[in-house]
């Protein structure tokens, strides 16, 4: 066995010297490894800390916040940091991280894991803390439907995993039914929160344990908040790790009512990834203090917002999803709640860069209505879907005459050049964004 | 005129998108000069009369849900039946069709008896999700390629009058028959804004329901 694992280590450094070389992705080495050795990572020796993070939204700017903090305090921490979230990237950077014996090298492995293949991920060993950020309509044509996600993240784990749950999720906490080994993050009641869901969907209006109406004390944003079930009694539990206070306007949140932790970007997502980053840190027998510290103004390298020139025109690019409505209603409440006057640009250019999709039916669970706020003075409706989103626009009470459509990229810059308002978001997906960043002057 | 359409169990069958469909019936009627009256109707509900309506949609939803909304219909079986038996126009997208046929076997294995306003029988499973972008043509629309996207865990066995033909498919679906024709009733595995993409197949569905209402 020792033979094979030094060969398969070995391989896998050796494929990513030369993947790097020839600049190929990080899930290559591991895919090659794994066909030659397919339970390689059944003989990895790990540290004595495996943490792992799924769900929807946010895994990889958790994790890049998890690994700053560890690092801060000192460890070495191994991590899939290129993003690769499948098990073939996992084996690549597990096996890059190893001695030829096998044997992790780092003090602490740290991973995001795609949310449907965790079941193959974890078959040939487990993490012994799995984070779980959320579960949304996201990506549908992959993912089949949240309902369906939960059962297949629920294959990958057993009674000796700790489940670290989003409590204020009520499909997420649904995980911690019944459970011994289980721990909750979640909110507390905040200023910015609502009595009633206004959203296109309500995904927590029916429990998701034995669908009988669940009543909300409020809601975060969406179906996230503080919720109970009358019939079966599902409720947010209690939570571990608690943002006790927040204000978006001034940026920042409390947690546990002593630990003030200031964010460079001011979004109720970036609040939840930053209090799951800090549990973690807790978890990894880092000090609260310390990970306050260092989590505070942490600037994300996988930036979920770019502010750029564009002529004398000066804007915010907001890093959304497609086929994911929750994080465009989020993108959305950020452009509504400036107060300047704002030209707002919605652009759909290729729905996904990595399978083939013309699917637009999540334009639908979008809350474009939100865009009539007073402070739009015009809207533009960007890209090869161009012609859709305008559709979909028609729909809503938003005035015809504030509305433009550009299925050229380039001309919609064109035009905001001389026509933007007095600052423009714009709103589109990580794949499509880079289309409309090269034509900026400069990003930040 | 005044069109009475009922968005059957709106807040919990509407898996993706499923709104718009509404939205786009609506537009649709009011274009063809119906006064329209939408009304709401979901599984807290204890009184629904189907008969009532002249246009009735139903949309997808998870399993679970699905599930639920099967023993909340089975109290309305009869009215359903004589709304479908009269010729009222109905459109059940995803897995809500389901819910008429003779039985339904979910992925735990276990039958469940189905409304039995048809005689098919469906069987799912919980390993693999069918999903894709489809395009299909159906008689009622012409030349018309009509455009999709199907995402569901289960085989319908049985249809006798099959409302669509799929032509291409990028995903895991199947060519070939899909869905549901008898009477005015039309189901679809298609799910989302069905309409929406396909404004001639809305405008079909509104030309049934304006001639219903003349008569």
């Amino acid at each position: 066995m020792k033979i094979k694992v030094f060969f398969a280590v070995l391989f896998c450094k050796c494929v990513r010297f030369l993947a790097k070389l020839l600049g190929r992705g990080s899930s290559l080495p591991g895919q090659l490894t794994l066909k030659f050795f397919p339970d390689i990572l059944k003989y990895i020796k790990m540290p004595e800390k495996v943490i792992a993070v799924t769900g929807s939204n946010g895994k990889t700017s958790t994790l890049e916040m998890i690994a700053h903090v560890l690092k801060s305090a000192g460890l070495k921490v191994a991590y899939n940091k290129e993003g690769s979230n499948q098990i073939e990237g996992v084996t690549t950077f597990l096996l890059s991280d190893c001695t030829l014996g096998g044997k992790i090298k780092s003090d602490i492995v740290i991973m995001e894991s795609d949310e449907r293949f965790a079941r193959h991920t974890f078959k040939h060993f487990k993490p012994n803390h799995l984070i779980i950020t959320n579960l949304y309509r996201d990506q549908l044509t992959r993912n089949g439907h949240p309902e369906w996600v939960y059962d297949v993240i629920s294959e990958c784990m057993d009674d000796s995993m700790e489940l670290i749950l989003n409590a204020d999720d009520p499909l997420v906490s649904k995980f911690g039914k019944d459970r011994d080994k289980v721990r909750y993050f979640g909110a507390d009641k905040l200023s910015i929160d609502e009595e009633e869901n206004t959203s296109v969907y309500h995904d927590g209006k029916y429990c998701p344990c034995c669908k009988a109406p669940m009543e909300y004390d409020y809601y975060h944003y969406n179906h996230i908040g503080s919720y109970h079930c009358a019939n079966c009694g599902h409720k947010r539990n209690d939570t571990v790790w608690t943002i006790t206070d927040a204000s978006l306007e001034e940026g920042y949140i409390v947690v546990n009512g002593k630990y003030k932790i200031t964010l460079s970007f001011s979004s109720i997502y970036h609040c939840y990834n930053t209090l799951a980053a800090f549990a973690a840190a807790d978890i990894a027998g880092v000090s609260p203090e310390k990970a306050a510290q260092a989590l505070s103004g942490y600037d994300l390298r996988s930036g979920r917002i770019v502010e750029f020139t564009l002529g004398d025109k000066q804007g915010t690019l907001l890093v959304s999803k497609h086929e994911n409505s929750i994080s465009y209603d989020q993108s959305i409440r950020v452009a509504i709640a400036d107060k300047r006057d704002v030209t707002a640009v919605v652009m759909v250019d290729a729905i996904s860069r990595k399978y083939q999709t013309y699917e637009t039916s999540w334009l639908w669970d979008i809350d474009f209505e939100l865009l009539k706020s007073e402070n739009i003075k015009e809207v533009l409706l960007v890209g090869r879907y161009a012609k859709d989103l305008f559709t979909r626009f028609s729909f809503t009470e938003i005035d015809k005459d504030k509305i433009r459509t550009f299925e050229d990229i380039p001309e919609s810059a064109e035009y905001l050049k001389s026509n933007g308002k007095d600052y423009i978001y714009v709103i589109t997906c990580f794949s499509d964004k880079e289309k409309f960043l090269t034509l900026t002057d400069s990003r930040r | 005129m005044k069109a009475r359409i009922l968005y059957l169990y709106y807040d919990i069958m509407n898996l993706y998108g499923e709104n718009g469909n509404i939205r786009m019936m609506e537009r649709v009627l009011k274009e063809k000069g119906a006064e329209v009256v939408i009304d709401r109707k979901t599984i807290t509900d204890t009184e629904i009369d189907f008969t009532e309506f002249d246009f009735i949609y139903c949309g997808c939803g998870t399993e679970l849900s699905r599930n639920a909304c099967l023993e909340h219909l089975r109290g309305f079986e009869s009215s359903l039946k004589t709304a479908y038996e009269n010729g009222t126009v109905m459109l059940f997208t995803g897995n809500s069709y389901e819910m008429l046929g003779e039985s339904l076997t979910t992925a735990d294995g276990v039958e469940r008896e189905g409304l039995g306003i048809f005689d098919f029988t469906v069987k799912e499973q919980g390993t693999k999700r069918y999903s894709g972008d489809v395009t299909f043509n159906c008689t009622y629309t012409g030349d018309e390629t009509l455009i999709g996207y199907i995402n569901k865990c289960s085989e319908v066995q049985g249809i006798k009058a099959p409302l669509f033909n799929v032509t291409s498919v990028v995903g895991t679906v199947k060519e070939g028959a899909e869905g549901l024709r008898e009477k005015n009733f039309f189901g679809t595995q298609v799910i989302g804004p069905v309409t929406v993409k396909n404004p001639k197949f809305a405008d079909y569905l509104a030309d049934l329901v304006y001639k219903n209402l003349k008569n």
